[in-house]
């Protein structure tokens, strides 16, 4: 069923890339949109690069999750499992099954993908539902419902599976001059 | 300046959307924020990059004093206090909410404050904070949101980029 699909799609993906579009809608409606680059390698690394409207970047090298913001020129840096990040990429890169850590359902195909819902076991604070939509090897939406009625819709584009990413994505080293502080 | 202050003009309502980064000895505390103002009430939203929200403090004000604040976490939680302390409690953050929905748009807050115009912006003393607003969105006929806002108060130090700003109330 959609689930095992998806779980044999987790599975078999070693890594991914490509371009993103995230819409964040607040309850109110007003809506924030941004774009950038993703690029992902189970277990543990990601890369994370909004562009616009402004640039932040997100890497995880396996061991710790870099965040910068070259307007703020501010650095911070904490290990990987304090990061308790339940963003796409981390959930994309863990190396454990989904479903040790999420409740999964399969959900009603929209928008010709086929959905699958997955809902933090244990209180996880940051959101309350995660839905992923797929369509053969690719994943290619996801959306994030929080506890404040604020709901983010990812759509992954240009998507490149399996292949050999540059492995200087996956690292994160501060530019001169940044303040850089670990959490 | 002694004797009665003149009412302070009213606040310009507005929503600022941007990121903040507040550092404190070896601690930084780093948050994307939206910030939606009146006359009688602010909520200050605090998300992470991905846009979801971490905390949401609300505060109604009667003429210019914070008169309750409620700040609900993400899990549901919600509790009342005074605005700063609510907030460093559950994010680690000081950040000087009540000033600064005057200062983040580079007004100082009603009482006594020094404020003078600088090259490209405006610097303001107050409260022992040391403020200053540059990179305006607009210029004509008045600046208007400014885009870079940095305080510091002792080994606090605050940085703000705004990327949105829109007013709510017809330019005065």
């Amino acid at each position: 069923d959609t689930v095992t699909d998806l779980q044999a799609l987790l599975g078999s993906l070693r890594t991914m890339q490509g371009e993103f579009t995230q819409t964040v809608v607040n309850r109110s409606g007003k809506t924030q949109t941004s774009n950038g680059s993703f690029a992902i390698q189970r277990p543990g690394k990601f890369r994370w690069h909004y562009r616009k409207p402004y640039e932040q970047l997100i890497v995880g090298d396996g061991k710790d999750v870099w965040l910068h913001d070259p307007d703020l020129n501010q650095v911070t840096v904490k290990q990987i499992d304090k990061a308790l990040d339940s963003s796409p990429a981390a959930l994309l890169s863990g190396d454990n099954h989904l479903e040790k850590r999420y409740r999964m359902k399969a959900l009603q195909s929209r928008d010709n993908l086929n959905w699958v819902e997955a809902i933090p076991r244990q209180g996880d604070n940051n959101f309350n539902r995660v839905r992923i939509g797929f369509s053969g090897k690719e994943i290619r939406r996801m959306e994030l419902e929080d506890s404040f009625g604020q709901t983010t819709r990812i759509e992954f584009r240009m998507i490149v599976v399996n292949s050999k990413p540059d492995a200087a994505l996956f690292r994160f080293t501060p530019p001169k001059g940044a303040d850089v502080v670990r959490q | 300046c002694a004797g009665l202050q003149p009412p302070p003009p009213p606040l310009n309502g507005f929503s600022a959307s941007g990121r903040v980064v507040v550092r404190a000895g070896n601690e930084a505390h780093y948050a994307n924020f939206g910030w939606q103002a009146a006359q009688g009430m602010d909520r200050l939203s605090l998300d992470n990059p991905l846009g979801q929200t971490l905390a949401e403090l609300e505060i109604d004000y009667r003429n210019n004093q914070p008169v309750r604040a409620v700040l609900r976490e993400s899990s549901g939680a919600s509790r009342e206090g005074k605005p700063e302390a609510l907030l460093l409690e559950t994010t680690g953050m000081q950040l000087p909410v009540t000033g600064l929905r005057w200062w983040l748009q580079g007004k100082p807050a009603p009482g006594v404050a020094i404020s003078r115009d600088t090259e490209d912006g405006r610097v303001i003393e107050q409260d022992g904070w040391h403020i200053a607003t540059s990179d305006y969105a607009e210029a004509v006929p008045v600046k208007r949101g400014p885009r870079r806002i940095e305080l510091s108060r002792g080994e606090i130090s605050v940085r703000i980029v705004i990327s949105e700003w829109q007013w709510t109330t017809p330019r005065q």
